[in-house]
């Protein structure tokens, strides 16, 4: 191998690391910024409304982590992040994230949901299986994620084509 | 975090360790400026965090949780522990028990394991026996997780937790989130189950729940043999209906609101007897054992200065009640035992002192009324009346030192002291050693006590028992090697090599002179054992975690101990199906050969049981259809010194449904 051809190597390896050198990003750090490209890539049947509501049902894995993303711009609304101890709650939700403590009650909340355009969005294992639109996972200490397109479809969603070429599978 | 802060009170280090590891560090960095791509690729750090954290736990901890109870159809604590590597369970026909690396004497209280709800225990006063079958007062649909701590935990919970401890953390009202109804069927015994259930966390802040549940069964026909039970000491044998037959019910409720919490749980369990049990008339009707407990307790649970200083603070209060019937040549003899303690807890644990975790603690329990007594009807008053009570407290003071990098060094020392016990010292030194960020070794010694219980000390009836006023406490000593290793793809493996000896055993003997049988200070127990495990999660949900168990265990002459299989083998596989919300729950279980009391051996087995469950077919709605022991093994478990039988065959195939429903 020529000693230009390692040194290209070199430099696009350093150029692709760069955006994620070394940030000692925690583990709910990065699934907060994952979540906020899912509602990114996600669009709603209607107009999408000012302000679109994340809610974290059951005890929150985020901490202040969610917190970064309390009032954020997205498209031409913003993101109001709010904690769910109840189904009750869910209401008004755009976005539903179930953490892994609360995953034993996931049938509760689907039924609560019905059709309703609400994207779901959990990190437990199976989840996608269980009826959840994207499931985060993680594997060798990276996150992936699986679609379930089905349910998306079901729910009136629409997922952006990049989201399903990112998807390590899709649920048809 | 909300939910789970204000209940695990018995595990400090555990919990916190688990709270702590979820808001991570202070610094804030804006991943969701990053694009998808980039972070799809970002190596995470807060994963390994959170396997360190849990591995800087100074035993071999275990998790079970309702997910797991759920996939597996446990309907029982032993059920769910003994898929655990080095738990073997057991079952008399009357009671559900488990041994833990290779104790688990026919007939023994559970008391040398520390049973907890919430941090409250459920071992009681009089026995001192931590109840894990059916008589346990908790349905398991309550059940948010089971912790288990393998090996002493005298160093910081004191009395029975020489072998281990099992603290059930239950649901609270946000993991209800409404009612639940649940009905369930046996075909063996046509046992019949229901529970409701409610519960909330209000708006205002205050989450409540509360639940009941009962059980009937109408028991099995069995074919019983009662060796020795006849004219002259004859055999005799037969077909026994309707004296297996149990009925059982439970109440749970909670309250919380920041950091006050108060809950009670009471169960009540009755269960006929068809062993004859305690040398009672064979084949008679009529003869049963019945427990209840009601444990209650008001916690207080909160953080101080920037969070380095955690309180928990509680009072508790606990009742147990027990009777049974026996027939003696047709007449009934009404067995009762009876005790009421309450007291109070409270512990530290700071963390402000970089680098080191410090945890202090005092306990103190009265037990306000002890009662034994014994009745044959057609003597004047009570025949036999024994009273009694107590107190006990314990201090105790633990400190984790990370003293290097990868090093931590773990001191921790509880001095307790009873009326009956004496003063009792239980030690705990241990060397945690990060070897790489996924590999953790640790190396620990700990000792721990139990008092005798006053069933063993006090209890004298002049025909069958002997007092021991004297009667000395157990001491076990226990060397544990343990290395954590976690692969990359989801994979964890354990290895745990132990020893441990065991010193003034409390046994049944003969008295010489009386020929009534007297609880003494028996022979030193010698064991060695090994533990491996490995465990897998798939992202699609598969879940896969297996064991196996060596575990040597002996008299002083290499004589082997009795209920005490060798080897152990668990694999437990839960794999959801193609088709929406149904999943399937495989166990495979090895026991090997185990010695009764007469020395006779009873084979080795292996058990296969399949539950399938289906969730969201019919809204609302979770089906489950269990059959356990699949392949219809016969196999059969030691009795206990006061069994006519030396050994009780073990159940078939039973097939169960459950149906849960939400509103």
């Amino acid at each position: 191998m020529s000693r230009l051809r390692l040194l290209l190597l070199a430099l696009c390896a350093s150029l692709l690391a760069t955006p994620v050198a070394g940030q000692g990003f925690t583990e709910y750090q990065l699934k907060a910024g994952v979540l906020y490209n899912f509602i990114a890539f996600t669009t709603w049947p209607e107009a999408a409304p000012p302000v679109l509501n994340v809610c974290i049902y059951g005890p929150d894995p985020f901490g202040r982590e969610i917190d970064a993303l309390q009032g954020r711009k997205i498209g031409s609304g913003s993101l109001a992040i709010r904690r769910a101890s109840s189904v009750d709650a869910l209401a008004a939700c755009h976005v539903v994230f179930i953490g892994q403590a609360a995953i034993g009650n996931l049938p509760r909340v689907l039924e609560h949901l019905g059709n309703r355009p609400v994207l779901t969005v959990a990190d437990a294992p199976g989840g996608s299986a269980r009826g959840i639109v994207l499931n985060m996972e993680m594997a060798d200490g990276r996150l992936g994620f699986r679609a379930n397109l089905a349910e998306a479809r079901n729910r009136g969603l629409g997922l952006s084509s990049k989201l399903l070429r990112l998807a390590s599978e899709v649920v048809q | 975090m909300m939910g789970r802060k204000s209940s695990g009170a018995l595990l400090p280090a555990f919990v916190l360790a688990i709270a702590a590891a979820a808001p991570a560090s202070a610094q804030t960095v804006d991943a969701a400026a990053l694009s998808l791509e980039d972070l799809l690729e970002v190596t995470v750090t807060g994963a390994a965090k959170y396997a360190q954290k849990q591995s800087q736990v100074a035993a071999a901890a275990s998790v079970i949780t309702r997910d797991e109870i759920k996939a597996f159809g446990w309907r029982t604590l032993d059920e769910a522990l003994s898929s655990l590597p080095g738990i073997h369970a057991s079952y008399d026909r009357q009671y559900g028990s488990i041994g833990t690396r290779g104790i688990g004497l026919p007939g023994d209280y559970l008391t040398r394991v520390l049973v907890a709800v919430n941090g409250n225990r459920i071992n009681d006063a009089l026995y001192d026996g931590g109840s894990i079958g059916r008589d346990f007062p908790v349905d398991i649909d309550l059940v948010e997780r089971i912790e288990f701590i393998g090996g002493p935990g005298g160093a910081v919970y004191g009395q029975n937790a020489m072998f281990g401890v099992v603290n059930i953390i239950t649901r609270d009202g946000a993991s209800l989130d409404g009612g639940e109804a649940a009905v369930a069927w046996k075909n063996r015994g046509n046992q019949r189950e229901a529970r409701i259930s409610w519960g909330r966390r209000l708006e205002n802040g205050v989450d409540a729940m509360f639940s009941v549940s009962g059980l009937r069964a109408d028991g099995q026909t069995l074919n019983m043999a009662y060796p020795g039970a006849g004219p002259g000491g004859s055999d005799v044998a037969g077909r026994v209906a309707g004296q297996d037959s149990e009925r059982d019910r439970e109440f749970f409720a909670r309250v919380a609101r920041g950091a006050w919490s108060a809950e009670v749980a009471s169960g009540k369990r009755r269960k006929d007897d068809p062993t004859a049990s305690f040398f009672a008339d064979a084949l008679a009707d009529g003869q049963y054992q019945r427990d209840a407990y009601s444990v209650m307790q008001l916690q207080y649970r909160q953080s101080y200065l920037n969070d380095q200083l955690e309180v928990l603070a509680r009072v508790f209060y606990g009742r147990q009640r027990y009777d049974g019937i026996f027939h003696y040549s047709g007449v009934p003899n009404l067995a009762k035992g009876e005790s009421d303690w309450h007291g109070g807890e409270l512990r530290l644990l700071h963390t402000g002192i970089a680098g080191h975790k410090l945890l202090f603690g005092a306990e103190w329990q009265r037990n306000s009324r002890i009662m034994q007594s014994n009745d044959d009807p057609t003597t004047v008053g009570i025949d036999t009346l024994i009273r009694g009570d107590g107190r006990r407290q314990g201090v105790y003071f633990q400190d984790e030192w990370q003293f290097a990098d990868a090093w931590t060094s773990i001191i921790g020392m509880r001095a307790d002291h009873s009326d009956v016990g004496g003063s009792q010292l239980s030690p705990r030194l241990g060397l945690i050693w990060q070897a790489a960020p996924a590999t953790t070794l640790k190396m620990l010694y700990g000792r721990a006590h139990r008092e005798p219980n006053a069933y063993e000390r006090d209890y004298d009836d002049t025909v069958s028992q002997l007092a021991n006023p004297g009667l000395d406490s157990e001491t076990v000593d226990t060397y544990e090697l343990i290395a954590d290793h976690r692969l990359g793809n989801g994979t964890s493996l354990r290895a745990s090599l132990y020893r441990w000896r065991l010193k003034d055993i409390i046994t049944l003997n003969t008295d010489a002179v009386s020929g009534l049988t007297q609880y003494r200070s028996g022979e030193r127990i010698d064991a060695r054992g090994v533990e491996l495990s490995a465990a897998r999660h798939w992202p699609s949900g598969v879940r896969l975690r297996g064991s196996v168990s060596f575990q040597d265990v002996a008299y002083p002459g290499g004589r082997e101990l009795e209920n005490s299989p060798r080897w152990l083998g668990r694999l437990n596989l839960i794999y959801p199906l193609p088709w929406h919300g149904l999943r399937l729950g495989y166990e495979y279980r090895f026991e090997g050969r185990r010695r009764t009391l007469a020395g006779a051996n009873l084979d080795a087995y292996s058990l296969s049981h399949l539950n399938l469950s289906a969730e969201g077919w019919i809204r609302g709605v979770d089906l489950s259809l269990g059959v356990r022991n699949l392949f219809d093994r016969r196999y059969r478990h030691p009795g206990a010194d006061s069994n006519w039988q030396d050994s009780f065959t073990q159940d078939g195939r039973a097939v169960l449904l459950k149906m849960d429903y939400r509103f």
